[in-house]
């Protein structure tokens, strides 16, 4: 018995030092997410799902209005607004300086709830997600993520081909393959899905309420800027289907802010690696006339 | 609880230390402890349904103490129906009720008079079914005097909730497992280990195999219109080992667990997708079910010994019912129909015992005609498994049909996985089939000779364990939780 234990004890350690070894060559290659809840509280955010994160460039941003910024967006699945959201907001602020800048990306998609009722905040599908469960988002390593939510499988942090890159200020590269038929396929995916999701995706009050909420809190620590982010024409049809009346809809977020940016109407002057997301080039354009939007607002 | 969860990692080595060095001096108080780890194992997941283990324990040990008090035939029947009728009951409410509600209410509606059908809004218990049959046969088998009834009640509550096989199997026989409560376990080294490689194997088959095979498999099937003939084809080849390294994982993760308490559990799996026809896949396949059904079913009916319509009906019954064991859906009993199709002809001609031993066994590589023979019948069972999937009968048809295009030639495509990604699950598909071809004369694949060096056995499973951390897929409920 006590050489069974002692070599079960050897192999266990064993394992365990091998893991720990594997853990320490995470970079922004391993995993989309895990370096944005790694980093130290940060002060001028980009928010919002997967299309901030990939659309919107701090590097550009910075380089035109001076200041340092952290893009702390996720996914649709993740961080659509609501209570986690807020809560991991408010965990990431660093709240000593009060004249930051909050870009909020917004779409009728974040504020629309899959539940059976829209406003079953307690069954929102973020309660799931990495985000809801990860307490602290400022800490390295975060073995509480890497162990329950780490995207995919480890090999991938020491063997990685993904075409995606998470740099230290967040923003998400992805550098998919740019051939116009690929392109083309990827897109009628995405649109064919997002028609799929029309039936599930239910516009919601408490949503709604939260992005409000989201808004007031960041408003005592800087400006809040609202920019709706363009998608492929196709993808723009399904969401009007979903919300035909979206700035009606967000009208008091509007006046909440201190400026909206519409770009929906310049849907066709970006290019886009799947109808939702911007690709790297169009991300930095859009990612400058951002930036000197604000520029004029300060 | 699942077995590839940290809770589980934590809960079995604290289970192993209080089992061996606390309690381990008093066999009662041995087993005790085993029904209450058994009970806190099943309570993780919902800790109501643990009123069902008991009472179905509670009821019966009462009939098996019965049986034994009772000599009048009469009587005696009717103690085995109240056991049969309280544990199918329960198994009829939980799971089959809403089933045969909307299929009555849909007969109806076939023939003009359509009924609304009364649902009931209750969650299927995990492992009704295994521990169901597992207690069926205990009573089955005191009733026809092929076993004395216990009169240790410790010991039928550890048998019927033992936890390494209390939600998916093996569906233990009381002859076997129950007489194992009731002798001291001695603790061996070599045993032990034998536990820790076979956990490590079937882990490696859920967690590796499986579980990546998952990803696959759900975009396919969940979008199946949106795919080609090839894709789908791939879809449902992924899903012919999702399920096999699922399950048989499963069963690997539980026999190896039982040995490291000192329990031998029956082999479920012995290595189907070598099986050279439909009959010796059934031999392979998910032995503890099979060998019940045949036991306590197909036997009672008469078998094969009748004349042809009597083995065409008893052989439709036992592939039918066995379909409808695994889920309260048309699908899964048109699985069994399609399985009974191609079984039929087999006993009709008698040959359905041809293939009995291991294939090409003094051989390191199968002939020809061997290789020929393992992949009509794995295509076989994979055209089969399409039906066992799909959420639908006209699924399953419309998925089929859109297999058979044009689109077959083309080169499949998977949204969302990449082809680095697809290629390294096929290549863990071909490790798991070499080695499991090396290892198919053992009990479970990496079972070494005992005069193998143990550094060496040690390293292996290290190995193991590493491919398990960095190629591990998403976490996956077993897909067997659900029967």
């Amino acid at each position: 018995m006590k050489k069974f234990i002692l070599h079960t004890c050897l192999f266990i350690l064993c394992v365990i030092a091998s893991i720990v070894i594997v853990f320490s060559f995470v970079n922004g290659s391993s995993d989309e997410y895990y370096l944005k809840l790694t980093t130290p509280k940060q002060g001028n955010l980009i928010l919002g799902t997967s299309k901030a994160a990939q659309g919107v460039q701090p590097k550009v941003l910075e380089s035109i209005l001076n200041k340092k910024f952290y893009n702390y967006s996720f996914s649709l699945f993740a961080s659509p607004y609501g209570r986690t959201y807020l809560n991991s907001i408010k965990k990431k602020l660093d709240t000593s300086t009060k004249d930051n800048i909050f870009i909020l990306t917004v779409d009728p998609w974040s504020i629309c709830s899959l539940t059976q009722n829209p406003n079953d905040s307690l069954h929102f599908r973020e309660k799931n997600s990495f985000l809801h469960s990860v307490r602290n988002v400022n800490r390295k390593p975060n073995f509480n993520y890497l162990v329950h939510h780490f995207q995919g499988n480890y090999y991938k942090i020491i063997f990685n081909k993904s075409p995606a890159f998470l740099h230290n200020d967040g923003w998400l590269e992805v550098n998919l393959n740019i051939d116009n038929n690929e392109v083309k396929r990827r897109i009628k995916f995405t649109v064919d899905d997002y028609r799929k999701k029309l039936t599930d995706y239910k516009y919601s009050d408490v949503r709604f309420a939260y992005l409000i909420k989201t808004m007031d809190y960041l408003n005592a620590y800087g400006k809040v800027y609202l920019v709706r982010l363009p998608v492929d024409p196709d993808l723009m049809k399904v969401e009007n289907t979903l919300m035909p009346d979206f700035d009606a809809v967000i009208q008091k977020a509007i006046e909440t802010s201190d400026g909206y940016l519409n770009f929906s109407t310049y849907n066709s002057d970006y290019k886009y690696t799947d109808g939702v997301h911007l690709n790297k080039e169009s991300g930095e354009k859009l990612s400058s006339e951002i930036a000197n939007w604000i520029k004029t607002k300060e | 609880m699942l077995f590839n969860s940290i809770d589980f990692a934590i809960f079995l080595p604290i289970v192993f230390i209080l089992y061996w060095f606390v309690t381990n001096k008093n066999l009662r108080l041995q087993n005790t402890f085993l029904v209450l780890a058994s009970y806190v194992f099943y309570g993780w997941w919902d800790w109501r349904f643990l009123s069902l283990i008991m009472f179905s324990s509670g009821v019966d040990y009462w009939a098996g103490i019965s049986l034994a008090k009772t000599k009048k035939k009469s009587d005696r029947k009717i103690l085995l129906l109240i056991s049969i009728i309280v544990n199918l009951g329960f198994l009829g409410f939980f799971k089959y009720f809403n089933f045969f509600a909307e299929s009555f209410a849909g007969a109806f509606t076939l023939l003009g008079k359509p009924i609304e059908p009364a649902r009931l809004n209750v969650i299927l218990p995990v492992g009704i079914s295994f521990y169901t049959f597992q207690t069926l046969s205990y009573s089955i088998d005191v009733y026809k005097r092929k076993l004395e009834p216990t009169k240790d009640i410790v010991s039928f509550f550890a048998f019927v909730g033992f936890f390494p096989q209390l939600v998916a199997g093996p569906v233990e026989r009381a002859t076997h497992l129950l007489p194992q409560f009731y002798t001291k376990r001695t603790f061996e080294y070599n045993n032990a280990f034998d536990g820790v490689k076979q956990i490590l194997w079937g882990l490696f088959k859920k967690v590796v195999i499986a579980d990546n095979c998952a990803l696959i498999v759900n975009q396919v099937f969940d979008n199946y219109t949106n795919y080609s003939g090839s894709t789908l084809l791939a879809g449902a080849f992924f899903f012919a080992f999702q399920i096999y390294g699922d399950f048989s994982g499963y069963s690997d993760i539980a026999i190896g667990t039982a040995r490291l308490f000192g329990f031998e559990l029956k082999q479920n799996f012995a290595y189907p997708y070598f099986s050279r026809d439909i009959a010796e896949f059934w031999r392979r396949w998910h032995i503890s079910l099979t060998s019940w059904f045949r036991d306590y079913l197909y036997i009672p009916l008469g078998g094969s010994k009748g004349g042809t319509w009597i083995k065409i009906r008893n052989t439709f019954i036992i592939f039918l019912v066995s379909g409808l064991w695994h889920g309260a859906n048309w699908t899964f009993i048109a699985w069994g129909f399609f399985n009974a199709l191609f079984f039929l002809p087999l006993l009709l001609t008698k040959r359905n015992r041809k293939n009995l031993g291991i294939v090409a066994a003094q051989r390191v590589l199968p002939g020809f005609k061997e290789i020929i023979s393992m992949l009509a019948t794995f295509i076989i069972t994979t055209i089969g498994w399409i039906f066992f999937r799909a959420e639908s009968l006209p699924t399953a048809f419309s998925y089929l049909k859109n297999i058979f295009t044009a689109s077959l030639f083309s080169k499949p495509y998977v949204f969302g996985v990449g082809e680095t990604k697809a290629l390294l699950i096929i290549l863990f598909i071909v490790i798991l089939v070499i080695t499991e071809w090396i290892g198919r004369k053992n009990p479970y694949a990496i079972h070494f000779d005992k005069r193998q060096n143990v550094f060496i056995q040690w390293c292996v499973c290290f190995i193991i364990a590493i491919a398990i951390f960095l190629f591990g897929g998403k976490q996956q409920d077993f897909i067997y939780f659900q029967f």
